[in-house]
């Protein structure tokens, strides 16, 4: 903010000068001939006498006090109104308040310089509810939420919710978020939840019931989340048709794992960014007590720039690793990678690539994906700058593989690897929904098949959140 | 209930609309009160119900109240599995049957292992060539949700009355040879069997504190981590005393069961009297599964246990669990 150009109102009423939320009042100044003064405010030394939060129901005074005592240090009135904004957005991501209204005058005493600031503050209602769908990879749920923002009075958010899918999935959940250190980033949270899930591609069904803590913290490079979960899963059939190497893991396992996540993600927008690029790697650890034990490293990188005529490119890689600690054992189903799908490796169906018994797919313990986009708008730009701009045509080239790795013989392994890969092209239609799901409808044609495949050339339609 | 009146052409009488209604199988019946007053169509009916081996004499349950008879069939999977049976009937019996149970020494409960028992009894007394697999999700893994069961290809088949009928199928019976009368009556047996041993050994093994906390809830749950190890244990106590519970059984005491296993040994015993097995020289299902039964009362050690004394004091019932063990379980 560089200088503020106040202009004194002719009765010297408060009004908004900035759409911030920050109402000044202009100073006090001497009547010269001309009605518009300008009045370089920068400079300005001020002495902060008093501020005063207004609102406050249910949140702490130590927090807010430790938000707004900056303030008191002001010198001039640029840095006032800086700290004052400060101090606004910090509480409000924080989850103190729904609205924060700053109002700087004059002090009553008519000091020297001598300000004072009004915090007008609207919290939140106790309990807040709602209800509303949303979209995992091609299953639609409908969400039904109760939460409790800023229950205890220090930016602690609670909430409580109850899921139902299309596909018989449905779950509930209770969530605890605190912030820690006052820092909204820095953030500890605790969650418990059931969740029974239909994965036909699979033959079984699952219902999960855990608790997790997880702290989430940024560094200077990218976000750290580190989460421990325990998770009681109850796998089972899903059919009599099931295949039995599916049925054989039937049964109730129990998780404990320690999973480490890192993201970079300096993308403008989450569905159809024009620039930026994301990096997510993540590495689990399974094994703390429970009956599952599995390393396992997931990660990904998307990244992509703006060529002349709108146009955008894309490129993302992904790729992921597990190896069972138990020599009795393998990984389990549910733990496993599956490839192919109408958003990752388009051409193919629903986790449709990889080792297969009886139409069941059995997933693998490695796996690399890649992918590139060339994005551009719709041609003869219908609905420019409005809707039309949730809507962009591509053409993509995408491969990948799935497959078992044999410890043994690395070389052997990695070179099947690469030969047998998958690999397709296809161009469509994205549409963005909601700023966080996505839709295609591609024309794909698959070029690499292997045996075992199932395979859907053509028009292909998908819809969900995770994509390459 | 409609199909199925519809497929087997049965005329349902008045269907029992809630499982509160469930009275006393006809089997239990027929094996107490020899002086039954069902009508001849009525017996008829039933007769038909149960030799139409789709139907497992404990899947179906009758109500007899002055002069109306109702039934329900339970549990819709076992028919659903006698369904799957009777379409792979035409293929011989594979190389590679086998028969999934849980470990036997560390795992299994008392009520599990005389069903796994009496399977296994079934299957070399029909001669069948089988391996037994011990799996510790066996329980999981079957298509019922109960152990055994037996894959034959690629036929999933739970339980000991599917199997049976699974079986009968392939070309292979015990009780092809006997007379009708005989057939019905084995079967009734068989229901008394499973309605008086088996949830008499489901009381013993859930319902007594002692033999429960001690010996039945931690070798159910010995294959899992803690805490899930109790939490599954405490589960599946709670299912079986639902089931006794629905059953009348959850509410009499020790004594009044003794008295109940009793009351089944002696008509088991006065029914063998000094013969090989119970209809003859030859071994029928009922004598795989009275040896199921007998054989793990006889060899289970329990705390306080008192169903092994009971059982001794019927001196041929335990000759003849000996006589079954040495001609099929010798190797």
């Amino acid at each position: 903010m560089g200088a503020v150009h106040a202009k004194a109102p002719p009765s010297g009423t408060i009004r908004d000068s900035q759409p911030t939320g920050i109402k000044t009042t202009s100073t006090p100044v001497s009547k010269k001939e001309e009605n518009d003064v300008k009045l370089n405010i920068d400079k300005l030394p001020v002495r902060v006498q008093r501020i005063v939060v207004d609102g406050l129901t249910r949140t702490k005074d130590d927090i807010v006090i430790k938000e707004i005592k900056p303030l008191l240090n002001a010198k001039t009135f640029d840095e006032l109104v800086h700290l004052s904004y400060n101090a606004k957005v910090k509480m409000e991501r924080l989850g103190l308040f729904k609205n924060v209204v700053i109002a700087i005058d004059v002090s009553k005493d008519h000091r020297e310089n001598g300000y004072e600031v009004l915090f007008e503050v609207q919290e939140f209602r106790r309990v807040d509810g709602g209800i509303h769908t949303s979209i995992t990879n091609n299953d639609g749920s409908l969400d039904f939420q109760v939460k409790m923002p800023n229950i205890l009075g220090r930016g602690e958010r609670f909430s409580l919710d109850y899921t139902v899918g299309t596909k018989r999935t449905h779950g509930y959940g209770a969530y605890f978020k605190k912030p820690l250190n006052n820092n909204p980033d820095i953030f500890f949270g605790t969650t418990a939840y059931q969740f029974y899930g239909e994965y036909p591609w699979s033959g079984y069904k699952q219902t999960d019931r855990g608790l997790a803590f997880d702290l989430t913290f940024p560094t200077i490079l990218g976000s750290h989340n580190i989460q421990w979960e325990g998770v009681w899963r109850d796998l089972r059939a899903l059919t009599r048709d099931t295949s039995f190497s599916v049925r054989e893991q039937a049964g109730h396992s129990l998780k404990s794992s320690l999973k480490h996540t890192f993201t970079i993600d300096t993308r403008d927008n989450l569905v159809l960014p024009t620039a930026g690029m994301l990096w997510r790697t993540s590495q689990e650890y399974a094994g703390l007590g429970g009956n599952v034990e599995f390393a396992k490293q997931d990660g990904m990188f998307q990244w992509n720039t703006s060529l002349p005529l709108d146009a955008i490119f894309q490129m993302s890689l992904a790729g992921g690793l597990m190896r069972t600690l138990d020599p009795n054992a393998s990984v389990s189903i549910s733990d496993r990678f599956f490839l192919g799908g109408p958003l990752t490796l388009r051409g193919f169906n629903l986790k449709g690539c990889g080792p297969h018994s009886h139409d069941n797919a059995l997933g693998a313990e490695s796996y690399w994906l890649a992918a590139a986009h060339l994005y551009s708008p719709l041609p003869f730009r219908p609905g420019k700058g409005r809707f039309g701009e949730l809507f962009k045509t591509h053409f993509f080239i995408n491969a990948g593989n799935l497959c078992n790795l044999d410890f043994n013989n690395l070389g052997a392994s990695f070179q099947d690897f690469a030969t047998n890969m998958r690999w397709s092209y296809g161009c469509g239609v994205v549409l963005c929904m909601g700023r966080i799901a996505r839709l295609e409808l591609n024309y794909v044609v698959p070029m690499r098949v292997q045996k075992g495949d199932k395979a859907n050339p053509g028009l292909q339609f998908g819809i969900g959140i995770q994509f390459l | 209930m409609q199909n199925l009146s519809y497929l087997y052409n049965i005329p349902l009488f008045q269907p029992p609309t809630s499982s509160k209604t469930i009275g006393k199988t006809w089997g239990y019946y027929h094996a107490r009160n020899h002086k039954n007053n069902l009508s001849a169509t009525q017996r008829s009916i039933i007769r038909t119900l149960l030799s139409a081996t789709i139907f497992s004499p404990s899947t179906i349950w009758f109500q007899i109240e002055k002069d109306r008879l109702s039934f329900k069939v339970l549990e819709m999977a076992l028919v659903a599995d006698a369904l799957q049976a009777t379409i792979g009937a035409s293929e011989p019996w594979p190389d590679d049957v086998l028969l999934f149970q849980q470990y036997k020494a560390e795992q299994i409960t008392l009520p599990d292992c005389t069903q796994c028992l009496a399977v296994e009894a079934f299957l070399r007394m029909c001669g069948l060539r089988f391996n037994v697999k011990c799996k510790t999700n066996a329980e999981e893994m079957s298509p019922s949700g109960k152990v055994p069961f037996i894959q034959a290809g690629p036929y999933l088949v739970s339980e000991f009355d599917p199997v049976v009928g699974f079986v009968g199928r392939k070309g292979f019976s015990l009780s092809r040879d006997m007379s009708d009368t005989d057939r019905s009556e084995m079967r009734a047996y068989m229901s008394m069997l499973e309605n008086i041993l088996g949830n008499a050994e489901l009381y013993m093994a859930w319902l007594n504190p002692e033999i429960s906390k001690e010996v039945t809830k931690p070798r159910y749950g010995c294959s899992y981590p803690w805490p899930l190890n109790w939490v599954l244990a405490w589960r599946k106590q709670r299912a079986v005393i639902a089931r006794l519970t629905a059953n009348d059984w959850s509410s009499k005491s020790v004594e009044e069961v003794t008295e109940e296993v009793h009351t089944c040994c002696l008509a088991l015993s006065e029914k063998l009297d000094k013969k090989k097995f119970f209809f003859g020289d030859s071994p029928t299902e009922l004598d795989a599964l009275v040896y199921g039964h007998l054989y793990t009362l006889l060899t289970t050690k329990l705390p306080g246990g008192p169903f092994t004394s009971v059982i001794r004091e019927f001196q041929n019932l335990a000759e003849f669990c000996k006589r079954v063990d040495s001609a099929y379980f010798s190797d």
